[in-house]
Order: C-alpha cells, then structure tokens, then sequence
C-alpha cells in the first residue's frame, strides 16, 4: 500500500535528481522561490510556502511526503503540505501535542529520526507514524526573527533515508521559508490579528444576544444565562458559540413568512 | 471551582498549545470580561476570577481540548 497518492511513484532512488551533488536543485529552487518574491499578504505568503513544499518534495532524495507548520492563532497549524498522508501526520503530532515537527517548532532545533522502530522519544505519536507507512522524518526549525516559528518537515517511508546531502538541502529549504516568513511577518501579524479580534466580537455580539433571548424566556440574570447555554453546548457537542447561534435563529421568523 | 488555581490553569493552557495572547482572543470571543493581565493574572494564581469568568476560561479550553481531540476536560464552577 502507497500511503502516498500524488507522491512520485516510479521514481527510485537513482532516478531523483542527485541531492546536493551537481547543486542544480539547490540553484533551481533559489531561482523559483526569488519568482515567488515578496509576500504581500497571507495568500501569498502560503503560495511561497506550498512551491518550497513542492520543491522540497522533488529535491531531497528519499523524500516521499514534505509539509510547513507554522505557529497560528497560538497553535501549530500545517500551511502546506504535499498529500494527505503528511498532514495526518502532523495532525497526529498537534494531536498528541510531541512528536519531530512539534519539537522542532518550540526548541528550535532540528530533529532526525533515522528510524522510527528504534526511537523511543514521542510514544504516543511514534505508533501513529508507523501505521501510516512512515520510517525516517527530519524536522527543521523555521525562524521568524531570532524565534522559532514553525518547521519543514520532511518524510520518508524508507528507514534511514536522509544523510548529509538531504540535511543540508532541508536547512537551505528552511531558511528560504523562513526569510518568507520575515519578509510577510508585519503583515500577517496586523491582518491575523484584526480578523481575529473582528471574529472574535461576532462571537461576543452572538452570545449576548443569546443571553438575552434566554433571559427573557426564563426570566434569569445574565450569568445564569451564560451557564444554561455552557451546559447545553457540552451536552450536544457543540461550541457555546454554536449554540448561541441557534437560539438566536430560533427566534427569527422562518424565511419566507410574512411575505 | 478548585480552592487553589496555582498553576493548574496556566498548565491547561499550556496542554492546549496556546499562548496567553491567543487564550485571552478566544476567551474574549466567548464573552470573556477581564484584560489580557487579568487573564494572566488569574492564570497564575494572582488574582481570583469570579465563578462566572472561571466558568468562561474553562469554556475557552474545553473548546480548545475538543479541537484537538484531547480527552481533558476543566471542571466548571458548579461541577
């Protein structure tokens, strides 16, 4: 079983193009990424970062699966990723809350696991690695400034398949990635943070709006209103947002009516 | 409500991989009273929120665990 779908199949080993030793990949990446130039805004800026995933993927032999997270919203979220497999693996990884890439984002170091039957760091998210076909993972820190921010993560179903050629192409990735991210960092932090705050007041103006109507039916304070809509969103699963929402449209009139 | 919150609170937040910034956005989208210092405050023990801001605190990372398919939950007020 291929766990990866779209990734290179009928490419050995001799095949790729040689890693490191004729330095073509290396000047064919730095010349595509200079095309992606400046990032303007987010958009762009994940453009930039899914051509470093795509070249990643191409360049670095034995790279069967290749992905960036980066910090967002306070967690680590994957921006690009090369097919599905790779982003169930760092989901298993901000799942588990440990794991190569989830160390190399906080520690801001990289990470090498050679083969995954002898490690022993991470047990919960090891497992979870195998079972979806993987036997090597390298995870290199991506930098904002002097912080890191997030990493490239680079997967492999052979054991043992990065060595020196494939490091260093990987730090030469993720240095390129990170001078995306330095160049985009006032703006995504500026744009980020006024969509969040925006959301975050719809969801406020939703909740006590909510209040209201639940005030008004029960003839309850505010905070006792607050608990009865906290208690219904943990029975039915959903978020106290969500269910504010609902009691909001419970009180419109259907669409339609009274026309 | 747990009689001393040293900690444990900051530790939550902590497991739930969110900074103190990011915490206080979505514990103010959730009806969330108190400052960013507040919040701190009252992850670190120094200051004691009232049962209804600790009940939207342990809302906000209840959410959070849920999002991230964690099997943890924060005790409320009146649990």
């Amino acid at each position: 079983m291929d766990p990866f779908e779209s990734a290179g199949e009928g490419l050995g080993p001799e095949e790729r193009p040689a890693a490191g030793g004729s330095g073509q990949p290396a000047d064919l990446a730095r010349g595509l990424l200079r095309v992606a130039a400046i990032p303007a805004n987010r958009e762009v800026l994940d453009a930039a970062l899914r051509l470093v995933v795509a070249l990643a993927r191409v360049t670095v032999c034995g790279a069967d699966g290749v992905s960036v997270c980066l910090v967002r919203h306070g967690a680590l979220t994957t921006v690009a990723a090369s097919d599905d497999t790779v982003s169930g693996m760092d989901r298993d990884q901000y799942a588990t809350g440990e794991g190569p890439c989830v160390s190399a984002a906080a520690e801001g170091h990289w990470f090498h696991v050679r083969s995954l039957d002898d490690e022993r760091r991470w047990p919960a998210f090891i497992p979870r690695a195998k079972e979806r076909g993987i036997n090597s993972i390298l995870s290199t820190p991506l930098r904002s400034a002097a912080e890191p921010v997030g990493a490239l993560n680079i997967y492999s179903r052979h054991t043992a398949a990065f060595a020196a050629p494939e490091l260093d192409l990987a730090s030469l990735f993720a240095v390129q990635a990170s001078e995306l991210l330095v160049k985009a960092a006032v703006d995504v932090s500026v744009e980020e943070l006024s969509r969040q705050l925006q959301d975050a007041l719809r969801g406020r103006d939703l909740i006590s709006q909510a209040r209201g109507v639940l005030m008004e039916r029960h003839g309850v304070t505010a905070d006792a209103a607050y608990s009865t809509l906290r208690r219904s969103s943990r029975q039915h699963s959903t978020t106290l947002r969500g269910q504010a929402e609902d009691i909001v449209t419970s009180t419109q009139p259907p669409a339609g009516d009274g026309r | 409500m747990p009689e001393d919150l040293t900690d444990t609170l900051d530790r939550a937040r902590q497991d739930a991989m969110l900074s103190i910034g990011a915490l206080w956005v979505r514990y103010f989208g959730l009806g969330g009273m108190g400052t960013a210092l507040e919040l701190e405050a009252y992850l670190f023990g120094a200051l004691r929120p009232t049962a209804h801001e600790y009940d939207v605190l342990a809302q906000t990372l209840n959410e959070r665990f849920d999002e991230l398919g964690a099997d943890r939950t924060i005790p409320y007020s009146d649990d």
